[in-house]
């Protein structure tokens, strides 16, 4: 296997066709660095199959020295107990309420906000925009307490909606992302919709957000997934178990069950599989998402 | 044109938002109390109960049983898990929000004189008199525990002792101890704790002895066996760092020197194996525990021999067994206080406080209940219930649940030689009596 | 500024039209949690009774607090060590996958996987991993004959086991490396060469001139998730070993959410406010001298 990649030619260095040279510069330029990815992948992996091993290990084996990392056998009894000791079907509903629809509200408002920045030229649009950017470096604790005073007020505390409705005024980071997409899109695009009448709804509507599709999954994803691991807010606003999303239920099964190490580890396993899944599925957008945010920070 | 374009425009995003929101609150809100009361049909209720797990299931039965007894009023139970801040806090922040459910546990010691004060309960008073609810009906110290101010706020649900001595009597033998005999005082016990102790090679310890401050080894009931003071009540001084209450932490303190506190954290961090209790795995010989741990034993452990006690005296000291429990109480804001009323006049006595207590392995505040023979159906339940003639509690305060945080993280301080045990005391005190002079000062 | 026509007026319209879902944000979700919260820092208010105004007590007050003071010092700590520490670690995985190795894609998910695990799973499993008696950390240093020690009960190493815990999630910055790194032309690497530049150099003189942005980019939000850094603190020590991880924003949800005492959160939530908004314009400011954007460079 490593004989292949020896084949591959180091580009440029043709001239130093000394045996011995080629060697170590195969050494640096492919060797080590082969080393350390493999080495730092295992350890970035090492976590995962702990967990996931923990969670399948029968009880005399979860404290074994040296570390078991196959167990005798699979006890699957251990996610049949974790998901029975609380109502985990209730709160995997209230996480897909939340995240279902504040992944579909965010979407819609943030493109259409996004669309204001990136498609239509108004006098004070760019100092606007660096508004938007600047909000972005608010820590959530400076305004949670009220707000928390204001859903208070409104009768809203221990209930999904201050999780929800926050949703329907767009997220600047989801903003910025989506402006940058569109303005890769032609405005070539636009000015003809605009000559043959379309107003500005309809272009967003019938012509942008169409073929904004990439970057629009790209947002669903990120909300989704931050919905779906949120814990904070919950923490703040749910008190009835009835209510819990995941994050916090994961939590209070945690106090409750400290020592049962093996069901809390399929309890952890059970949050955090669907969320490697839409990782793995739909890797491209997440990856060109996280580029695009980096890029002109 | 323009205008007309934007105004369609802006009608079209109105919509949209009231479609986002309307749509958000479908999904979001099932809130019972938004049901109206009805004329005809019976009047529904909601009440908040802390935990989940088998606690949820006893509620269940507790439920359905009320529901079925009569048909004016129907409760509906919804379990408030311990998210970690401290379970009340949830119940404040409903009640501040004027969404409170219409009848609550509260913890006793801590919570209800605060509340109290600050206006948040309901006065129970006047239904007390007609339903000839009195001092009579439930154990002296709990029913001064529920009022305030001579107001009654709460009626008392169990009367726990916490501090309760067990001790594994296979472990006494092993470490040449005799296996019957209860250390009867501090001195005797800590001589005795230095044999059970077993050292690993892995810097941590096979077997732990005993920790004062492990399980329900707080500051305040060791301080009360210590005879410490806490609070005055009529001089509204806090008292925590008096020379007794320096005395038991000096005493808690000289365990973490002892015995090392990084080696003991060590192990106590990686206690347990399957939700199995320390001191059943035989991690620890000798624990402080409360009293549901006769049933734990019970059910997890029933080959595991083991005696009950109480903490031995320290010279100077007293007999004492801290006693905890939760109340029953009526949020200010509750749609239907008279329901409400029923409901916890009910669930504190009768059958209803004999299926709640037996199911968990607590004892009723209930005197009446507690005398039923099902609470001393073991002689360790016998034991336990000669005990509690010496029952000790905190004294209610305003700031309650603040002092009592600070006098754990005082423990903290001094177990890691942060601060001496005066130096935390002082600390905690002086922090206390602020923070209850703002509070006083506040409403 | 320019010509207000008629044309620049409709666009004005209809921006502001489009943008109308932010500017509604703005105002219920920064503006007037911002202004009120100011007011809140300046009264007494437990939520049952109404705010009682009390002038700057709560910031005098706060002043005096010695565990305000240690979960600004804990923050602090924080960020200092594991910003810049998971800078290096991102960029270092980052190169090491810009060399063209094969199965470049499965490494970049198996680096990235870590940073999307939701806080809480990843709490409950470090939690496991840093036990002291039979986490996977001590076994491991038990193989080699080290007697690890009390990761979070104790309180010198608490706070690095936490650092060291963020690193495994440094994932994302370093897909953010990457597509710098493979954004650089290889010209300049090759000029370099030519002019003599070994390795080291062309690191020091095309690389990190080059990456600059990047590196800007990755240290202010790096910056403003630890000041938040809440809910690892919150599930795995809850402030403790003697509040060594009292982070500041777990403080300033206690004193909230815990106590009630919101003017006093209040006040903690107006000076983290003003320490993020100083260090933010601090960085912007200073990244004039240090920051390349593109085409800055020769």
């Amino acid at each position: 296997m490593k004989a292949m990649s020896d084949n591959v030619a180091v580009p440029g260095r043709a001239a130093y066709a000394v045996r011995k040279v080629v060697a170590v510069e195969w050494l640096t330029a492919k060797g080590i660095p082969y080393l350390l990815a493999i080495g730092g992948g295992l350890l970035f992996t090492l976590p995962f199959i702990w967990m996931v091993s923990t969670a399948l290990k029968p009880d005399d084996q979860i404290f074994a020295n040296p570390p078991i990392w196959m167990p005798r056998e699979l006890m699957w009894e251990n996610f049949v107990r974790a998901v029975n000791a609380f109502p985990f079907w209730v709160w995997l509903r209230n996480t897909l309420v939340v995240a279902g629809s504040t992944t579909m509200m965010t979407v819609l408002s943030s493109s259409f906000v996004a669309y204001g920045f990136a498609r239509i030229a108004w006098p004070g649009r760019d100092m606007v925009f660096w508004l938007v950017l600047a909000t972005m470096m608010i820590p959530y604790q400076v305004i949670m307490i009220p707000l928390f005073i204001v859903f208070k007020n409104i009768g809203w505390v221990n209930s999904l909606k201050p999780l929800i409705v926050p949703a329907i005024f767009g997220a600047p980071f989801y903003i910025f992302l989506l402006r940058q997409f569109f303005l890769t899109i032609p405005q070539e695009l636009s000015e003809a919709a605009r000559i043959d009448g379309a107003s500005e709804l309809r272009i967003y509507a019938g012509i942008i957000l169409p073929l904004a599709g990439p970057a629009l999954t790209t947002v669903a994803i990120f909300q989704f997934l931050n919905a779906w691991s949120d814990f904070v807010t919950p923490l703040i606003y749910l008190s009835e178990s009835r209510l819990f999303t995941l994050a916090l239920g994961l939590k209070n099964f945690q106090s409750q069950w400290t020592t049962d190490w093996s069901a809390v580890m399929a309890g952890s396993t059970i949050m955090t599989l669907p969320v490697i899944v839409i990782f793995l599925a739909l890797q491209k957008y997440f990856i060109k998402g996280v580029v695009m945010s980096g890029i002109k920070g | 044109m323009k205008r007309r374009d934007f105004l369609k425009h802006a009608g079209l995003l109105v919509a949209g938002a009231a479609l986002g929101s309307g749509a958000g609150i479908l999904s979001g809100c099932t809130t019972p109390a938004a049901r109206p009361g009805g004329s005809k049909g019976p009047v529904d209720i909601t009440y908040w109960h802390r935990g989940g797990g088998p606690a949820a299931d006893v509620m269940k039965d507790l439920q359905n049983m009320f529901n079925e007894s009569q048909s004016q009023v129907r409760v509906t139970i919804e379990m408030i898990p311990p998210e970690g801040v401290g379970i009340n806090q949830k119940l404040l922040s409903a009640v501040s929000a004027g969404t409170p459910p219409d009848c609550a546990y509260l913890d006793r010691g801590g919570m209800l004189s605060s509340w109290a004060v600050r206006g948040a309960l309901v006065p129970l008073d006047s239904y007390a008199d007609a339903d000839k609810v009195t001092e009579q009906s439930y154990y002296a110290y709990t029913w001064d525990q529920v009022r305030n101010d001579g107001k009654l706020y709460g009626l008392p649900l169990e009367a726990n002792p916490i501090t309760l001595l067990f001790w594994r009597k296979d472990m006494f033998e092993k470490a040449g101890l005799d296996p019957d005999k209860v250390p009867a005082t501090m001195d005797e016990l800590d001589v005795m704790v230095e044999k059970l102790y077993k050292k690993s090679n892995d810097n941590t310890y096979d077997v732990i002895g005993f920790v004062p401050w492990f399980k329900t080894g707080f500051m305040v009931p060791i301080g009360n066996s210590f005879g410490a003071q806490w609070y005055d009540r009529a001089s509204q001084k806090v008292l925590g760092n008096g020379p007794n209450n320096v005395r038991a932490l000096d005493w808690m303190a000289s365990y973490a020197k002892k015995y090392g506190i990084e080696t003991l954290s060590r192990t106590t961090q990686a206690f347990g194996g399957a939700g199995q209790d320390p001191f059943i795995t035989g991690q620890v010989a000798m624990i402080t525990g409360h009293v549901s741990t006769i049933a734990n034993m019970k059910r997890y452990g029933p080959d595991v021999k083991y005696g009950v006690g109480m903490l031995p005296v320290p010279a100077g000291g007293r007999k004492s067994i801290y006693m905890a429990g939760e109340s029953a109480v009526i949020p200010k804001g509750s749609k239907h206080p008279d329901e409400a009323w029923q409901f916890i006049k009910w669930l504190t006595s009768g059958e209803a406080i004999k299926k709640w207590c037996v199911s968990m392995g607590y004892f009723p505040a209930h005197t009446e209940v507690s005398k039923d023979p099902v609470f001393a159906d073991s002689p360790e339940k016998q034991q336990v219930i000669s005990f509690m003639e010496h029952g000790t509690t905190n004294t209610p305060m305003p700031v309650g649940d603040f002092y009592w945080t600070k006098l754990q993280e005082a423990v903290d301080f001094t177990l890691h030689s942060k601060k001496t045990a005066q130096q935390a005391l002082d600390d905690a005190v002086r922090e206390t009596q602020e923070r209850l002079e703002a509070t006083l000062k506040g409403q | 500024m320019r010509g207000v026509n008629p044309v620049s007026w409709r666009r004005l319209g209809q921006g502001l039209f489009f943008i109308s879902p932010w500017i509604l944000g703005f105002i219920c979700l920064k503006i007037y949690p911002l202004s009120s919260s100011l007011y809140y820092s300046l009264t007494h208010y437990d939520i049952l009774t109404a705010p009682k105004w009390t002038g700057f007590d709560n910031y005098i007050a706060l002043t005096k607090d010695r565990l305000f003071w240690q979960s600004l010092y804990n923050t602090l700590y924080y960020a200092v060590l594991a910003v810049p520490l998971s800078i290096v670690v991102a960029l270092a995985l980052a190169m090491v996958l810009n060399t063209r190795i094969r199965g470049l894609a499965i490494f970049r998910t198996l680096f990235y996987m870590p940073s999307i695990v939701p806080a809480v799973a990843a709490s409950i499993l470090w939690l496991w991993i840093f036990d002291a008696k039979v986490g996977l950390l001590n076994l491991a240093l038990g193989q080699v004959g080290i007697v690890g020690p009390g990761w979070l009960t104790n309180e010198t190493w608490a706070k690095p086991a936490l650092i060291l815990m963020s690193l495994w999630a440094s994932g994302s910055s370093m897909v953010i490396f990457l597509a710098g790194l493979q954004g650089i032309p290889q010209q300049y690497y090759e000029a370099a060469s030519v002019d003599g530049a070994g390795r080291i150099r062309q690191f020091w003189h095309v690389t990190i001139p080059l990456l600059t942005p990047t590196l800007f980019f990755t240290l202010v939000t790096g910056l403003i998730g630890s000041v938040q850094y809440f809910t690892q603190a919150y599930i795995m020590t809850n402030g403790g070993p003697v509040n060594s991880t009292l982070m500041y924003a777990l403080y300033l949800f206690n004193n909230a959410f815990r106590y009630f005492r919101m003017g006093y959160a209040s006040a903690m939530a107006w000076i983290l406010f003003l320490i993020v908004l100083a260090a933010t314009l601090l960085l912007f400011r200073t990244s004039r001298r240090w920051v390349h954007y593109e085409g800055d460079v020769r």
